[in-house]
């Protein structure tokens, strides 16, 4: 790598790759580019066959700037020569890249996408960081909640409110997929039972197991049949909560841009775009199409806005997304993506 | 000069046959390409240097289409006269 292979070297290779000695080699590579100069000398191209095209081009006389003093001076003009690897040259040389070849890309894939994967799995392995964010969001519902789900649970036979209430004070902690939720509990169960193991048996641990996993089941489908009265919908599919919030935002909407005391402004420079403001207020950038849209009556293509406009920063609640929310993410860069779409 | 005329010059100069110089160049040019895959430049004193670049990947928008494309890596091989080769070509004494 970037190593400067002279003759001597290279006519030693290439004695070895002919089998001919090393004197013959070099003459020949010394003959071959001395032949060469002889030719371009004369103002000829040469075209050497599966090596390539030496040709001369005349280079126009420029002004340049000299390193050393840094005054202006008049470049004359001058030849040089210019070379052009064959084909077999050039496909020789990109041996290892024959396999590539140039792939159209699909529009709507993001160019970070795999790095927002990456995020958003380390953000569900770590389980505690899932549960508060969890907590935060649906603490509410939660609290009102948990009476019911226990009145519920008490209707069931005693093994299973046991098991229930085993399973109770872990739920909030678990990540809302059922598949995850079992995992968790069933090696603590394990865990737990092992001491126990010595004195009652195999017999009982087998026993408990299987009771274990027939309350699982049911307790399963029960939250996929909507048993439950509440609370499990929730475990079922998160997404209903947050779809209800966003669709609850469109009517406030213009109650909020009335009742707003104080909108926030800001101004576009030539520095500063709709995303160095989005990432100032909202510490994402890819939120700038919230911007646009509240300003859209007096914006053009987002690429060309006058310097010196003054637009209106909205505050994120209004369009009930979070930049801390991956899918949210997600969604400004599609509706940034709508946005040049229009202009195109 | 064409092809022919220069394995012809070189065959008679170096008092070898001519399909030996055209295995010769052969070889020479797959020495070229092994040197260049290394990305190691071969300097040829009083004539110039062959020096590998390598472009990496990148996305390009393809004008008329929009659409997005995934070019891949490539070796290019640029070639840098000497001063001397210059001198030469420019008709000034050396």
């Amino acid at each position: 790598m970037d190593n400067k292979i002279s003759l001597s070297t290279l006519s030693a290779n290439l004695s070895r790759a002919t089998g001919k000695s090393r004197k013959i080699c070099e003459d020949f590579i010394k003959e071959f580019f001395k032949l060469t100069t002889e030719v371009l000398t004369t103002d000829e191209s040469l075209r050497i066959k599966g090596f390539g095209t030496f040709k001369i081009v005349q280079v126009e006389s420029r002004t340049g700037v000299n390193v050393n003093s840094g005054e202006k001076q008049e470049i004359l003009p001058y030849k040089k020569v210019v070379f052009t690897p064959a084909k077999e040259m050039a496909s020789a040389i990109n041996a290892p890249f024959a396999g590539f070849e140039t792939v159209e890309m699909e529009d709507d894939v993001p160019e970070d996408i795999f790095l927002k994967e990456v995020i958003n799995n380390e953000r569900l392995s770590d389980e505690k960081g899932v549960s508060e964010y969890r907590l935060e969001e649906g603490s509410q519902e939660e609290g009102e909640d948990d009476d019911i789900t226990l009145e519920a649970y008490s209707k069931e036979s005693e093994e299973t409110k046991q098991k229930e209430e085993e399973l109770k004070p872990e739920e909030p902690p678990v990540v809302p997929k059922e598949e995850k939720e079992e995992e968790p509990e069933m090696e603590r169960y394990e865990y737990y039972e092992e001491p126990k193991k010595s004195r009652f048996g195999i017999g009982f641990l087998v026993g408990a197991l299987s009771t274990f996993a027939v309350c699982a089941v049911i307790f399963m489908i029960g939250c996929f049949l909507d048993w439950w009265p509440v609370n499990f919908g929730y475990f079922r599919n998160p997404e209903k909560i947050e779809i209800v919030k966003t669709e609850d935002v469109p009517a406030e909407t213009e109650q909020v841009q009335t009742a707003e005391p104080e909108p926030v402004y800001d101004t576009v420079s030539t520095t500063r775009y709709l995303t160095t403001i989005a990432r100032e207020h909202y510490g994402d950038y890819n939120f700038w199409p919230y911007i646009y849209i509240e300003n859209s009556s007096i914006l053009g293509h987002p690429d060309r806005i006058t310097p010196g406009t003054k637009v209106i920063v909205p505050e994120l609640s209004k369009y009930g997304v979070d930049p801390k929310n991956p899918d949210d993410v997600k969604e400004a860069k599609r509706k940034g993506a709508e946005i040049y779409e229009r202009y195109r | 000069m064409d092809n022919k005329t220069f394995i012809e010059t070189l065959s008679s100069r170096l008092d070898i046959s001519l399909t030996t110089v055209s295995t010769m160049i052969e070889s020479l040019r797959e020495e070229f390409a092994t040197q260049a895959t290394e990305l190691d430049s071969i300097v040829i004193s009083g004539f110039g240097s062959f020096e590998p670049r390598l472009r990496e990947e990148r996305v390009s928008v393809h004008p008329a289409s929009g659409k997005r494309l995934l070019v891949p890596p490539r070796i290019y091989l640029a070639f840098k006269q000497s001063p001397v080769l210059k001198q030469k070509i420019n008709n000034k004494p050396s």
